[in-house]
């Protein structure tokens, strides 16, 4: 789950064990002290954390900034995340910042200008780094392609991981009128390194990535569909506007956890029959 | 491309031509594509500004601190990467406009202590094993999160209202929470000495009566206001 302020009393109470794993937003603890940093740290002695950045701005024509990247790797130095992730995205231009996630034009001449920019940020942080598929509302008429295989491309020519949310695909495809089956099935399998899921808002002509409700019943469907496809991939569930309190996430968390045991088992007992046939063809010659 | 976007979406007003590069169908037209990302820019910075000025919003009223935050944004808009400095000018902003901008400035001074570097704080013990006649020469040092206000309007006191006030202001972090004192105009000065490097002769120096700084001093301990 998302590491919340909010949820920072409960957890150092209770330490719960339901948990496996907290998500960070990178940003909120790249700062000099005080509660953010003091959380964190006896919240980290307990769990494993992966980072999770939005203003890395990986699409963006402004050159990388690397005050950023520098603030970035030290945090990574002090927390030692499984992994760093951030979005497939421009959030700055011009040395403005937008704070929100936007979309680039799916062309040749963008996606040689992102890997050129994700192999600096890997080779920078040294280690690869997961980027996310964002929710978007606005597509460019200048797009040579789709955005999976435009996100397929960069991950594959950069070498870097993907995180797919789960959720930003169904909200994309609905207002952008595409299959998310289309999607999921083109990414390749051995690229995807965690799923995000959240709750979205629907205003009648579209979908809003909102972070502020349970995961909607057609976004749980697809999750299985990318389980079914990727395999049991680390998972977790956004919600970052009125967070319920931290029982109530831990339900949502305990649906995913459900599905997600279902092909962990499903991917066990496999690998035991494929084990078992070799013993047998062993056996047997 | 993407300046073209920056200027449509970080625009006061709501956006009426979208650019020609944005694809648009009937049921969500290209413009109003624009425009959900216009709305989202200003709303999420309304939003974190609400909850880093609180006493401002309750002051103003929701209505004239959203038409503040407009008029704000077209001066400062975000050039941080975090949210968290998005409101650093506003105070800046706001001169000329009496309490506003010292209410502003106290503000900020809080969500600059609350996550101001950390540092092992001083303790009577400590300051008892320095030698009596190492003190003159004895350098303090306040805690990082300490920030020190000189206000014309008593804002540390909303209600009922502010009033016209010479105020003296400490903020400092204790145990992970933000404290604020007003104090008198010569422990300010006493506590600006320090901030600026002056050794402890020099900080008695700035007061009438030297013997109330060992008061003060007890005080800064125990608030842990100093640090080691």
């Amino acid at each position: 789950m998302g590491l919340r302020p909010c949820h920072y009393p409960h957890i150092v109470e209770n330490w719960p064990d339901q948990v496996d794993w907290f998500e960070i937003i990178s940003e909120n603890y790249m700062v000099d002290g005080g509660k953010p940093l003091h959380f964190l740290d006896r919240i980290r002695s307990r769990y494993p954390m992966v980072m999770h950045g939005v203003s890395m701005s990986i699409g963006s024509t402004d050159p990388l900034d690397m005050g950023y990247l520098a603030r970035l790797k030290q945090l990574a130095e002090h927390v030692q995340p499984a992994w760093v992730s951030d979005h497939l995205c421009w959030s700055s231009t011009g040395k403005h910042s937008v704070h929100d996630l936007l979309p680039l034009p799916y062309t040749r001449e963008t996606i040689s200008h992102v890997v050129d920019r994700v192999k600096r940020v890997q080779e920078f942080l040294g280690r690869r780094i997961l980027l996310e598929n964002v929710s978007s509302y606005m597509a460019f008429k200048h797009s040579e392609m789709p955005e999976w295989e435009f996100l397929t491309e960069i991950a594959e020519r950069a070498d870097c991981m993907i995180l797919l949310d789960v959720n930003n695909i169904y909200v994309s495809s609905f207002n952008h009128k595409f299959d998310p089956m289309t999607y999921i099935n083109w990414v390749p399998k051995n690229r995807v390194g965690q799923f995000h899921l959240a709750g979205h808002s629907d205003h009648g002509t579209y979908l809003l990535d909102t972070h502020d409700h349970h995961v909607k019943d057609k976004v749980w469907e697809l999750y299985v569909e990318a389980l079914k496809r990727f395999g049991p991939i680390s998972t977790l569930i956004e919600w970052d506007d009125h967070i319920p309190e931290f029982e109530d996430l831990m339900k949502e968390v305990a649906r995913a956890k459900t599905q997600y045991q279902h092909y962990v088992d499903q991917t066990q007992s496999n690998a035991d029959r494929d084990a078992g046939h070799t013993v047998a063809a062993h056996h047997s010659t | 491309m993407q300046a073209t976007l920056w200027q449509l979406i970080t625009a006061p007003e709501n956006v009426t031509d979208a650019p020609v590069f944005v694809e648009g169908d009937p049921e969500l037209p290209a413009v109003e594509r624009v425009n959900i990302y216009a709305n989202m820019y200003f709303f999420r910075i309304l939003d974190c500004l609400k909850e880093d000025f609180p006493s401002l919003v309750k002051i103003l009223g929701d209505r004239e601190f959203h038409n503040l935050i407009v008029q704000y944004l077209q001066v400062y808009p975000p050039t941080h990467f975090s949210l968290r400095y998005v409101g650093q000018h506003l105070s800046e902003f706001l001169k000329g406009r009496g309490e506003l901008a010292d209410l502003a400035q106290f503000e900020w001074a809080q969500i600059e202590a609350f996550d101001a570097a950390d540092a092992q704080v001083l303790t009577h013990e400590d300051l008892q094993k320095i030698p009596a006649d190492d003190w003159p020469e004895m350098k303090l040092q306040l805690h990082p999160s300490c920030q020190l206000l000189h206000v014309h309007y008593n804002v540390h006191e909303i209600c009922p209202n502010i009033q016209t006030q010479e105020t003296y202001l400490r903020i400092w972090r204790q145990n992970l929470n933000v404290y604020h004192a007003a104090i008198s105009a010569d422990e300010f000065a006493a506590l600006k000495a320090i901030q600026s490097g002056a050794c402890f002769a020099d900080v008695c120096a700035q007061v009438d009566d030297a013997h109330q700084v060992m008061t003060w001093l007890s005080g800064w301990i125990s608030q842990g206001l100093l640090v080691q």
